[in-house]
């Protein structure tokens, strides 16, 4: 996720697609029965969940800086019931991102104990700037490779682990299970889910059995994941995404919620207003069954996904900032349920001064919402759902929207 | 809220009318004592002549009908119901067909041991303060009802024996403003990858007589006319989590719903403005349908084209119904359909094929579809009809509006009624196992047409079983065709009606299938398009091919259907009509299509008393209309008949003065012919 890097041709994904679908009834069975064995791993009761109004628009943070977060920062960050701290948090300051993220927690709990703290990691890809990623140099074949030997395969820069290598699960568990201990660490976020799942990411390069042991693995690590933190911390997923049969729905089981990014795509053929209809859908049926949305949009040319990234990311149509805001806005709050945050950014990283949207308070943030008042009505692309003191519609095939928001005293 | 009505059916419309003016005597008057006295015994006494509408059809041999409530009868008058195991849950209502008297005691009743033959059923009324309730699904233990302004839920409704006001849970409020005529019609289970959703359709607003209600207040809420899925569903949902979704729209009175065991959606609505005939249709997602709203004061239905004039409308912007049953002949108010399924016994030839029911005509339909590039088309057949007997057998008690199969496999009717023009066999309710026989029961020698499809240059027809030889010959089997314009006019009458001859019949070797050759044979290409001058077309209508095939053996009729409806959007090949392939038809023949097509469903031909006057002898007859708010006695003659076809709103004809008929669209020449049919009726003895 948040990188504007190439991703690898398609033609990999449909190679490995049809090895996958070559996949023998009885590994199929296998996937199935663990898949069965997860059901209910995570719980959204048994964790305290991040705290919900409807009073205005429920927001999401997800943030990195490798200095620290100066004061006013730490007061933005601490006025969000959910937050994660990407990987390079910290790092420059404090020698890691596991110190980096303990350090900005600590400095947001003591502004707000309330706000929900999430320690990010990516359950494939290999980034630099962990204190634990000295432990890997004990640890034979830590990476993926080709059979040239080659490890560099996340965009030909970047190494993914081998997860299926014991060594491996254990030192990402461990690695998780350290962090998270903090008091002031209330979970983890985990992604590169989907890179880990997808049947054809990767698979020309390591093969197909082996990218179907790696999604086994997957599973194997996932399932202990709950356990290893203790069942009070949250486990929210980069998970849900059109491109799977079920939007992810199937391993969201994993998960206390999903954070949600890069459904407005064209991906297997389907229009892009079929592809981001299957995603809302999914994010509904998310959302009402409890699970914790952490709904992000970038703005304009973010890309906020790499896996999709080879088709098209948005239409050059000539709109607004505004429109962007609208259009935005409007398709989280078509999703939202209790427990649905929204965030709308043009980058993650708030280093370079660059980022229009880091500490910026839109007005709509400001203005009364209230709880939806009914039905969500779609009718083919177009969706309306009214709120108190807002009438919400989006049109996907025009890719536009307009939130009506009623007067108020 | 005022009333609405029910729903169903009716189709109705022309409504009463009728009679506009000018009359060669005028005189102020009123109905004498006797008069009166004579007009009710009549009433009482008139043979309900459309109670069997093809002489031949009664209750199909392979079924037997059975009254299974008959000491319960009055508050069966069946909305909406289900089944939960052998209990049926049903709604129950009085439909406020003159919007008079809107029932805001609608019941919900629970019928137990419906399904055990012979056993005396238990019926519970949960609660009778629901409004005009037709909608009914029973999820886990709570029961959803569909009334006339909202979607309810009662949880652990199966386990209560009283169900008070208040403790019902709104789903969805505000889905219609006062109108007799808007009804929520379901529920039947839509599934959505392991999600169940209620799928449902909603009626239109009218006025009576059967014009659009432009004057309803607007339902900004939902889109009226179409179908819609509501969920997820399990029982217990918060109503603001769910999705209210719209499959389809473009209907006039979509009184009957189904979902096929391919999740496939099937709707019957009925004819009327913009409605030429009667329609089953397979709705395919995102598709309009044909039936605009006015969009000056109220909601568009789902799908409404916004380049098309919603006051005119315009069949370029319809999908083609699946299929038309022709009004007044196959049809007048379709009601519910179910897809036959799962079928073993000797109803196993007919899985995949639909039973429909005809609420006003007292029957139920037979359906045999298929896709042909790419489109959907099929035919209808006549199934069972014919007026029960004071046991509650051989026939329907009151007009079929709903059907469920039970777990037993037999399949329940529930019936309903309100006044003459929506009701069938004078009697407003009823509930009925359409039992299925065993082989034993049924006859052997029985044979029908199983099913037609299109082959190269015409039909195939199966039978189910074999037709014996020389027992038909091509020269004696009729054929008719003829297409539609739908326009903002009431219903339409047939247009392009031609007879074609058949070229050849030919059975296979098992004789259980015959290929019929037609020569001229027309679709919905473009090839095929017609208008008039008014620029009325019949774009995506398709054509209708009306076939009588009647194999005989010493006289005696070896089918038990004899004839169907092909409506054919997708032919195969074919060549055109040469000379000798076609038979004009007589003009008389053209006036009687008209007649049945516009007049007959609110002139009721068993009775004026509530939809129109009567239209058989009416020449001579002493009439009391209101003109200018006045009343005033005229005696029906020619000029008077032309004049009220021509401008059916100038005058209204007593005791009907709530009631408009909507304009036919008919030129003078066209009106002229008309009344001359008309006249030539015979007063009904």
């Amino acid at each position: 996720m948040a990188t504007n890097q190439q991703s690898p041709p398609s033609s990999q994904f449909t190679t490995g697609i049809l090895t996958f679908l070559k996949m023998t009834l009885s590994k199929f069975v296998q996937r199935v029965v663990l898949f069965s064995s997860l059901l209910s791993a995570v719980s959204a009761e048994q964790v305290n969940l991040p705290a919900f109004s409807w009073d205005t628009v429920p927001r999401y943070m997800h943030v990195r800086k490798v200095t620290a977060f100066t004061p006013k920062e730490v007061s933005y960050l601490a006025s969000f019931p959910l937050l994660t701290f990407e990987k390079t948090t910290g790092n420059k300051e404090f020698g890691s991102t596991e110190r980096g993220t303990e350090m900005a927690a600590q400095a947001v709990k003591a502004i707000n104990p309330d706000t929900k703290i999430l320690y990010y990691r990516n359950i494939l890809v290999h980034y630099g700037s962990y204190a634990a990623n000295k432990k890997l140099e004990a640890i034979e074949n830590p990476f993926l490779s080709t059979k040239s030997g080659d490890t560099k395969l996340v965009r030909k820069k970047v190494p993914a682990y081998d997860l299926s290598n014991k060594e491996i699960e254990k030192w990402w568990l461990k690695n998780a299970q350290q962090v998270c201990a903090s008091e002031h660490i209330d979970g983890l976020f985990v992604d590169g889910n989907i890179k880990a799942l997808e049947p054809g990411y990767l698979s020309r390069q390591v093969g197909a059995e082996k990218k179907q042991a790696i999604a086994e693995a997957y599973h194997s690590i996932m399932a202990q994941l709950p356990k290893t933190l203790g069942e009070d911390k949250l486990i929210v997923g980069n998970i849900i995404r059109a491109r799977f049969e079920n939007a992810g729905l199937e391993y969201l089981d994993h998960f206390n919620g999903s954070y949600i990014e890069g459904f407005e795509h064209e991906v297997g053929g389907v229009s892009r207003a079929d592809y981001m209809a299957k995603g809302i859908a999914a994010i509904q049926k998310a959302a009402r069954s409890g699970k914790i949305v952490a709904f992000t949009m970038g703005t304009g040319n973010y890309a906020d996904t790499d896996m999709d990234a080879g088709s098209p990311k948005a239409k050059s149509t000539k709109r607004s900032f505004q429109d962007r805001i609208n259009y935005s806005l409007a398709l989280f709050l078509i999703c939202a349920e209790k427990h649905s945050y929204f965030m709308l950014h043009d980058g993650y990283g708030v280093d370079n001064g660059q980022n229009k949207l880091w500490m910026k308070h839109l007005p709509e943030y400001s203005k009364p919402l209230g709880p939806p008042k009914g039905p969500t009505q779609k009718t083919g692309y177009i969706y309306k759902r009214s709120f108190k003191h807002a009438d919400v519609s989006v049109d996907l095939s025009k890719e536009t929207a307009t939130i009506r928001w009623s007067a108020t005293k | 809220m005022k009333n609405i009505s029910l729903t169903l059916s009716l189709t109705l419309l022309l409504g009463y009318a009728t009679a506009p003016f000018a009359a060669a005597q005028d005189t102020p008057s009123k109905e004498s004592r006797e008069e009166k006295k004579k007009r009710r015994a009549e009433k009482k006494t008139r043979v309900d002549k459309t109670a069997t509408p093809a002489e031949y059809i009664a209750v199909h041999p392979f079924f037997e009908l059975e009254d299974i409530a008959p000491n319960y009868r009055s508050p069966l008058k069946i909305g909406g119901m289900c089944f939960v195991g052998d209990t049926i849950y049903a709604t129950s209502l009085a439909p406020d067909r003159l919007d008079q008297s809107p029932d805001h005691r609608g019941k919900l009743l629970r019928i137990e041991k419906a399904t055990k033959a012979g056993a005396k059923v238990k019926i519970t009324t949960l609660c009778e303060w629901l409004y005009e309730p037709c909608a009914i699904a029973v999820v886990g233990d709570s029961i959803y009802v569909g009334e006339k302004h909202r979607i309810i839920r009662f949880d652990d409704g199966v386990n209560k024996d009283t169900l008070k006001k208040g403790s019902e849970v709104v789903l969805l409020n505000g889905t219609s403003s006062e109108n007799f005529h808007t009804y929520t019609i379901g529920f039947e289970r839509y599934k959505k990858g392991d999600d169940t959703y209620l799928c449902a359709n909603f009626t239109t607003a009218i006025v009576l007589g059967g014009k659009r209600d432009v004057m309803a207040p607007p339902n900004p809420k939902v889109h009226r006319g179409s179908t819609f899925i509501l969920g997820p569903v399990t029982g217990k949902e918060a109503p603001e989590s769910l999705t209210l979704e719209y499959l389809a729209g473009g209907y006039r009175t979509p009184n009957g719903i189904e979902i096929g065991p391919n999740n496939d959606v099937w709707v019957a609505d009925n004819q009327g403005i913009f409605n030429p005939a009667n329609e089953l249709i397979r709705v395919e997602n995102g598709k309009f349908y044909g039936h605009y709203l006015h969009t000056e004061k109220g909601r568009a239905a789902a799908y409404q084209p916004t380049n098309v004039d919603s006051k005119k409308g315009s069949p370029k912007g319809q999908s083609p119904a699946t299929i038309y049953l022709p009004q007044g002949v196959v049809a007048r108010s379709p009601a519910q359909p179910i897809v036959i399924r799962n079928e073993t016994g000797i109803l196993e030839p007919y899985n995949g094929q639909i039973l429909l029911c005809e609420f006003t005509s007292g029957r139920l339909l037979r359906v045999f579809s298929e896709q042909v590039d790419g489109i959907w088309q099929g035919v209808a057949f006549q199934h069972s009809g014919g007026p029960a007997n004071n046991s509650g057998k051989g026939g329907f008690t009151a007009g079929p509006n709903r059907i469920e199969q039970g777990p037993d496999g037999n399949y329940y009717i529930g019936q309903i009624g309100a006044g003459n023009l929506w009701t069938y066999n004078q009697t407003n309710y009823g509930l009925q196992r359409l039992r299925v026989k065993s082989k034993k029961e049924a006859p052997n020698d029985f044979n029908e047409i199983l099913a037609v499809r299109v082959v190269e240059g015409g039909f195939e027809l199966e039978f189910l079983q074999p037709v014996p030889e020389k027992s038909i010959s091509p020269k004696e089997i009729q054929i008719t065709q003829w297409t539609y314009f739908p326009t903002s006019n009431y219903g339409g009458s047939n247009k392009g009606t031609i007879k074609l001859k058949p070229q050849s019949l030919t059975f296979d070797e098992s004789r259980r299938k015959a290929t019929l050759i037609v020569n001229g044979l027309k679709d919905g290409n473009p090839e095929y398009l017609i208008q008039d001058k008014k620029g009325a077309g019949n774009a995506n209508t398709g054509y209708v091919v009306h076939v009588k095939f009647d194999p005989k053996k010493e006289n005696k009729s070896l089918l038990y259907t004899k004839e169907f409806w092909y409506t054919l959007h997708r032919k195969k090949g074919g060549k055109e009509a040469g000379k000798n392939d076609t038979i004009q038809l007589t003009q008389k023949e053209l006036a009687h299509q008209r007649y049945q097509s516009l007049c007959i469903a609110c002139h009721v031909e068993r009775d004026g008393g509530w939809a129109a006057p009567k239209l058989e002898g009416i020449l001579g007859r002493k009439q009391t209309v209101l003109r200018n708010g006045k009343k005033v006695q005229v005696t029906v003659n020619r000029d008077y008949l032309i004049n009220a076809i021509l401008n059916p709103e100038s005058e209204k004809t007593l005791p009907f003065k709530d009631a408009v008929m909507p304009p036919l669209g008919l030129s003078p020449e066209i009106a002229v012919e008309m009344a001359d049919y008309i006249l030539s009726l015979k007063k009904q003895q």
